[in-house]
């Protein structure tokens, strides 16, 4: 009865409240992007709100969505070399009171890139071999990074080098080298060798000539384009663990393919077909090459163009099925022409008009952002105003040396670069560009030199 | 008392008696066997070679009953009740010897591409034949998990029917024919086309290379006709 009485004592609710130490963190950089391997150190500053003379413990962690988390250190300040695999990663700085338990926290972004995340494949011959080098976003330069990474040699002569990558869907990364001798595929990020020809092909196949590569817009194929023929792998949409699987035989048809693989839409991949000079097509997921349907009332007639490709290079580009593509044809009187498709649609036809040697260029790169297109032929550059029908020089290299590749740095249209050759000795040059398309101050802003005789760029860009 | 005791000591005595422990005592036996989930009976079609065969060799499992024996001995096998079969025409079931020592042994049951093998079904039952070195052996299942069998029924054929699977990988192959798929067989080397056995990699370049092979094939001797009239498409 007592304790019942007890137990319906009022509570007055009067509590004791004390303000308790926390701790405030401070960084000098609020985001963090690392090369894989490199050194990442993060000097912290801590400060109590009420100094105490408390003792802490800290965990640096790195977490990406999917996987596990990866402690990096447990000291206060962060000084580690950082082997996590490339990809965007949050990172998760505690700093916990031993007394109280209570713990603060911050979070930074931190990006970690492969040591080859973004630049410029050189493909080139030296010393009597193939050899493959890069520039990387960075400018820092590797002669021979898959040599290095694989310890071996590539015999035989470069025939170029072209890469594959896409984040949308999964992450693919491929470099694919080809000599004469056969082609080498790379992981990207790390140069590794992860396939040759054997691998690739379902036959023992040799090379003659450049090979294009790429993947469908919707990356659910890839495609190489070798010697005319058109080969069709698995892209890493739906089953990214088949995309190293060896490629299909050549697909069925008469045709002999210039080496591109046009990529501008979604539901079809297209090809031309310079045997026939017209275009072709492969349904997504299909391994059907056939002749696309006359586009009667268009600019042109895809399944009737009559002229040789020679050249070509992206317009606009965007994620939906409206890339803009320019291609150079040639009639047989060695008139040239510039084309264009929007997704699978003729956009442009015209022949090119006030062009110097035009009918001597070699090497074409448009700009994703104005209706220009650059053109080399010998040791010059000239810009083409597509709306102007005209073209000026833009760049003269001195005499002996020869322009043997020009690319646009597509992701900014503007910058050019530039592979020459001064007999056995390449080089490569960035030139910056204004608004007008002009070169900025009408001279290279970088240059590159020691990978031998070039036989072509190609970028890799970021996963 | 001492009587009882004297007649217990004696109730004792006898019963450590010492036995002779029975052997069995007959015939050396012989059986087919097999193992715990191996089936009990077979299907050979010759259609199904990649390439074509007049001939072919299924290998049965033999073991003795019984023990072994120091001199080779023979083994006969003839076709049992209900074989359609005919010897010399669609089999040949040659008589063997087993080797001194051995106790098991693969029995060669020759099969013969005859031409009405196309239509018809022919069924052998291979079956054990007594003679002066094995009668039949007791069969049935042992401990181990194999079981002895007294016959084996093998169905032989020329003929092929659309496989289960077909349904699932039409869409890469076109509608099934008999035609189409020797066809396949032929140039693939593959007799199934499953989404297990060619995976995702044979769906998508399995149909390129029998693209090739049809237009090869079609530049030397024109379309590829099907059992119903039709052109063989991939």
């Amino acid at each position: 009865m007592a304790l019942a009485w007890a137990s319906c004592q009022k509570d007055n609710q009067r509590f004791v409240y004390d303000k308790l130490n926390t701790v405030s963190i401070k960084t000098a950089d609020s985001s963090f992007v690392i090369t894989q391997l490199d050194t990442l150190s993060i000097q912290t500053q801590l400060t109590e709100s009420i100094p105490s003379g408390d003792s802490y413990t800290y965990e640096w962690k790195a977490y990406m969505v999917g996987e596990n988390a990866v402690i990096l250190s447990d000291k206060k300040d962060l000084k580690v070399a950082v082997n996590l695999s490339p990809g965007s990663y949050d990172l998760i700085y505690t700093v916990t009171s031993v007394k109280t338990g209570i713990s603060s926290f911050m979070l930074y972004p931190l990006t970690v890139n492969g040591a080859f995340y973004e630049g410029w494949l050189v493909a080139a011959n030296q010393d009597g071999k193939a050899r493959l080098s890069f520039i990387r976003a960075n400018d820092s330069v590797f002669f021979s990074p898959a040599e290095d990474v694989n310890k071996t040699t590539y015999p035989g002569k470069a025939l170029g080098v072209n890469a594959g990558i896409t984040s949308s869907y999964a992450n693919l990364a491929l470099v694919m080298f080809y000599t004469d001798q056969g082609v080498y595929r790379f992981n990207a990020d790390n140069f590794i060798q992860n396939g040759t020809t054997a691998d690739i092909f379902p036959e023992p196949k040799q090379f003659s000539a450049s090979c294009a590569y790429a993947m469908s817009k919707i990356p659910y194929d890839q495609y190489i384009v070798a010697d005319g023929g058109l080969y069709a792998g698995i892209g890493p949409l739906f089953y990214p663990q088949d995309v190293l699987k060896p490629y299909s035989e050549r697909l069925t048809g008469d045709y002999t393919l210039f080496p591109v693989v046009i990529n501008s839409a979604t539901a079809v991949t297209l090809f031309y077909d310079n045997k026939y000079r017209r275009f072709m097509s492969v349904p997504l997921g299909d391994r059907m090459l056939s002749p696309v349907s006359a586009s009667p009332g268009a600019v042109f007639n895809m399944a009737d163009v009559g002229k040789k490709m020679i050249g070509w290079d992206y317009g606009t580009q965007s994620v939906i099925s409206s890339d803009e593509i320019y291609f150079v044809m040639q009639d047989d009187a060695g008139i040239r022409y510039l084309y264009s498709l929007k997704g699978a649609t003729p956009e442009l036809s015209q022949q090119i008009g006030n062009s110097p040697d035009i009918e001597k260029a070699s090497a074409f790169a448009a700009s994703g952002v104005v209706k220009h297109l650059y053109y080399a032929a010998g040791n010059k550059i000239y810009l083409y105003d597509i709306l102007a029908n005209s073209s000026k020089m833009v760049y003269t290299f001195p005499d002996g040396v020869k322009i043997k590749d020009l690319k646009m740095l597509s992701i900014t249209s503007r910058r050019i670069v530039v592979a020459t050759n001064t007999g056995a000795a390449g080089e490569v040059y960035y030139f910056d560009l204004d608004n007008l398309g002009d070169i900025i101050n009408h001279t290279y802003v970088k240059k590159f030199t020691g990978f031998g005789e070039i036989i072509n760029l190609s970028y890799r860009s970021a996963n | 008392m001492k009587y009882l005791l004297f007649l217990n000591i004696l109730f004792l005595m006898a019963a450590c008696k010492k036995e002779n422990i029975s052997t069995y005592k007959g015939p050396d036996g012989i059986t087919f066997y097999v193992d715990e989930y191996e089936p009990d009976s077979l299907s050979y079609s010759f259609a199904y070679s990649p390439v074509l065969k007049n001939r072919d060799t299924v290998f049965l499992k033999m073991r003795v009953v019984g023990a072994a024996a120091d001199y080779p001995r023979v083994i006969s096998v003839t076709a049992g009740a209900g074989s359609t079969a005919r010897q010399g025409k669609d089999y040949e079931l040659p008589e063997i010897t087993l080797p001194a020592g051995a106790l098991t042994v693969l029995y060669p049951v020759v099969l013969l591409n005859s031409p009405e093998m196309t239509t018809t079904t022919f069924r052998l039952v291979a079956q054990v034949a007594p003679g002066k070195d094995f009668q039949v052996g007791a069969t049935g299942r042992e401990t181990g998990g194999t079981t002895s069998l007294e016959k084996i029924i093998i169905d032989v054929s020329n003929k092929i029917i659309k496989p289960s699977y077909w349904d699932e990988v039409e869409s890469a192959f076109g509608a099934f024919s008999e035609r189409k798929f020797r066809f396949m067989v032929q140039v693939t080397g593959l007799s199934d086309f499953s989404s297990d056995a060619i995976g995702v990699d044979g769906y998508y370049n399995l149909p390129v290379k029998l693209r090739n092979a049809l237009a090869e094939y079609e530049a030397v001797n024109g379309p590829l006709i099907d059992e119903s009239g039709n052109v063989v498409t991939f």
